[in-house]
């Protein structure tokens, strides 16, 4: 019989986390005000613990007109202060998309590289707009994030509030409408991002107690209507 | 009685039940069950220390367990909840951010170069004397569980539930006391056997079927395990490959200096007791935590810590040396430990001319550059690119217990404050939160609808107080100037 051998140097797989977030103009005054205050949470709530940090990778990508890297995929727990944003610009999804499946692919090979196994990465997306750019345009940028002959493709949870319409961001799921979710009608955004905050340090700490089993789940933030996910390891 | 206590802030919420702060006894936790126990298991386990052990070992347990002190009753007096000891704020740890968390496992894990690029902590290198010296208390406090009539299993000896302090030396603190299970001859349990208890993912039993609940031979592997990762300062993911069926083989790199020692040398009594402990085949066959305490004695005392040892004793009420086990004969473990020689010093100053210093005592940072990234941007804090420095140097000439330990050994890795100081300031520290805590509860209570004269007296009480405190202020302050002023 083989023997499985076990070094000093073995880690756990690590399952990335990529936060999405909508910094259009709509998003100008309270919600991004709120989204600079719960940002520095979201980074010493999951970095303060070492039995999280050791598992979880967290990166955020803030879009408009295009689509920036805020947080490069990392450890949280070396992550020092997390830089503000400022809205501006229409809402683009397809930059979103296009932006997400580079740097995912981007940051597993250089993970791998370095000897990082992989689970399925996540991705919560988070809008308060319908997209701006042509409906043909963002569709076919979604496909390529989605599709199923990309190994790294992402489990994407979809959260809006304000003007987001629920069809368009059950189809950003991949038409898995249990994980998408909408805001009450006429919630106050100050008040739902740190909610949101709140369910996503909730789910990103549960699915990292997952890891250590050795079968990995997405955990949805406790909110009406969402299920866990079951997430496969990567080659 | 519920009704007799001041019930603080929610600290934590779990399946069974709720913690919360008590403002008024600050050493101690009120646990709060969600559904109804029965009375008589939870009787049975607070009386079990005072009951099943001797003086010696109950004082172990005082010391290093947070067990349950008394039962809560509520108006219909059903129990309601339980009084817990607190871990003592040595068991905590302040990041560079000024956050302060409990000194969990985790952090001693992985390499300690991460954990002090990430938190600013200064923890003790792989190998070093702090952490077999955590290993002996952990082990001292199981041997009193297996020794008690009838003996006591923890049942999920976890990073979150064992905590760790080297202020006044190792020391461990196991919490989440109350779901431990007392078990008879046969090994049948004593409590509620309808009661289940689930293992901490990544630090469970492999052995302990899905459903069943964990037993003495769980807490076993738990010590073998926590051994394996904490000297090591390793993950050692093992469990998901026992279950998978195979042998597993486990390298434990040791300095190359003691590689050929009876002691810490391949086939050293050790790693045979690490791992007999680990075995999934073999669960019986798991050696006691006695076995444990004999052989961390007899290694800490040939590396010339036998101080570390005695600072154990103290902490834990008291010690003596324990005789070297026999161990029974191996039915052959599925687990083997290897011990391999750790490679050389890379990094900074190069591989050669190391500077001497003893491996054991290291507290150095380094760190094994490829288990952080840091990608690009100014805004991650990179890790040092140092391999650790415990591996280089001699290891101190076996001493006797009586002996001084070997010369040139380092202090403790987080130096302590002198008791006198460190009394002087928890004092003055709980005097100013009791003030506090009086004040704002009297403010409560004038700004509350309650009855006026419950309002007066907190008011009279709160100005009392304060009198008391002006009159000793100027007393102080006028034995001070009044050599001044020729008086």
């Amino acid at each position: 019989m083989s023997t499985a051998n076990v070094d000093a140097q073995e880690r756990y797989s690590v399952f990335p986390f990529y936060v999405c977030l909508d910094v259009s103009a709509s998003m100008a005054g309270a919600p991004i005000d709120a989204v600079n205050r719960q940002l520095p949470v979201l980074r010493s709530k999951l970095g303060e613990d070492p039995a999280v940090a050791e598992v979880i990778r967290l990166g955020v990508i803030t879009f408009s007109d295009v689509a920036h890297d805020l947080l490069p995929l990392c450890d949280l727990s070396l992550v020092e202060t997390v830089p503000t944003v400022a809205a501006q610009g229409r809402t683009s999804y397809a930059a979103a998309f296009d932006h997400l499946r580079q740097t995912i692919e981007d940051d597993y090979q250089r993970g791998r590289a370095g000897g990082d196994r992989w689970y399925r990465p996540a991705v919560i997306f988070i809008s308060d707009g319908r997209p701006t750019d042509d409906t043909g345009r963002w569709r076919a940028a979604l496909d390529r994030l989605l599709d199923p002959e990309w190994k790294r493709r992402p489990n994407v949870l979809a959260f809006g509030f304000g003007d987001a319409d629920p069809a368009v961001l059950a189809t950003v799921t991949g038409s898995k409408p249990q994980r998408a979710f909408m805001a009450a009608e006429g919630s106050e955004p100050a008040q739902v991002i740190p909610e949101l905050v709140a369910g996503l340090i909730q789910s990103i700490v549960s699915s990292s107690a997952s890891v250590y089993t050795g079968s990995a789940i997405l955990v949805p933030p406790d909110l009406p209507s969402m299920t866990a996910i079951a997430v496969d390891p990567l080659d | 009685l519920l009704a007799d206590l001041e019930v603080g802030e929610l600290i934590a919420e779990g399946g069974e039940g709720r913690v919360y702060q008590l403002p008024l006894q600050p050493h101690l936790l009120f646990k709060s069950y969600r559904r109804p126990v029965a009375p008589w298991a939870v009787e049975d386990l607070v009386s079990w220390p005072g009951r099943a052990l001797d003086a010696q070992a109950a004082a172990r347990v005082g010391a290093s367990a947070a067990w349950p002190l008394s039962t809560v009753l509520d108006s219909d007096c059903s129990v309601t909840g339980l009084l817990v000891p607190r871990a003592p704020k040595r068991f905590s740890l302040r990041h560079r951010d000024g956050a302060t968390r409990l000194a969990s496992l985790s952090y001693l894990t992985t390499d300690p170069a991460h954990r002090a690029a990430a938190y600013g902590v200064r923890l003790p290198e792989p190998g070093a004397v702090e952490r077999f010296g955590l290993v002996y208390a952990l082990a001292r406090l199981l041997d009193a569980f297996e020794n008690g009539q009838p003996c006591a299993a923890h049942g999920d000896l976890s990073t979150k539930n064992v905590l760790w302090s080297l202020q006044r030396g190792p020391e461990v603190f196991v919490i989440d006391c109350d779901n431990s299970e007392r078990f008879d001859a046969t090994g049948a349990t004593l409590g509620d056997p309808g009661r289940r208890r689930a293992m901490t993912p990544n630090w469970e039993d492999p052995a302990v079927a899905k459903g069943d609940n964990p037993t003495v031979a769980s807490d076993r592997y738990s010590l073998a395990l926590i051994f394996l990762r904490v000297v090591g300062a390793a993950n050692y993911p093992i469990q998901a490959r026992q279950r998978s069926g195979e042998p597993v083989s486990v390298e434990f790199p040791i300095p190359p200096a003691v590689i050929s020692s009876r002691l810490l040398g391949p086939g050293a009594t050790l790693w045979e007791l690490c791992g007999r402990g680990l075995s999934l085949t073999h669960p019986a066959d798991r050696p006691p935590a006695s076995a444990w305490v004999g052989v961390l004695e007899a290694v800490l005392d040939s590396i010339g810590a036998a101080e570390t040892m005695r600072s154990v004793w103290a902490n834990q009420g008291g010690g003596q040396p324990s005789p070297v086990p026999s161990l029974s004969e191996s039915k052959g473990s599925d687990v083997r430990i290897h011990p391999v020689a750790a490679p050389p010093r890379r990094g900074a100053r190069g591989g050669r001319g190391l500077p001497v210093r003893s491996w054991v005592r290291g507290n150095s940072v380094g760190a094994v550059a490829a288990t952080v990234r840091t990608p690009s941007g100014g805004i991650v804090r990179p890790a040092p690119a140092v391999t650790p420095s415990w591996m280089a140097g001699p290891v101190g000439s076996p001493s006797g217990l009586g002996a001084a330990a070997s010369p040139g050994a380092a202090g403790p890795a987080i130096p302590a404050p002198a008791p006198v100081m460190r009394d002087v300031i928890a004092t003055v520290r709980g005097a100013v939160a009791w003030w506090l805590h009086t004040h704002r509860r009297t403010f409560r209570t004038l700004i509350s609808a309650g009855a006026r004269r419950q309002r007066a007296r907190a008011l009279a009480f709160c100005a009392a107080v304060d009198a008391a405190i002006a009159v000793g202020l100027l007393f102080v302050a006028a034995m001070a100037v009044s050599p001044l002023l020729g008086i």
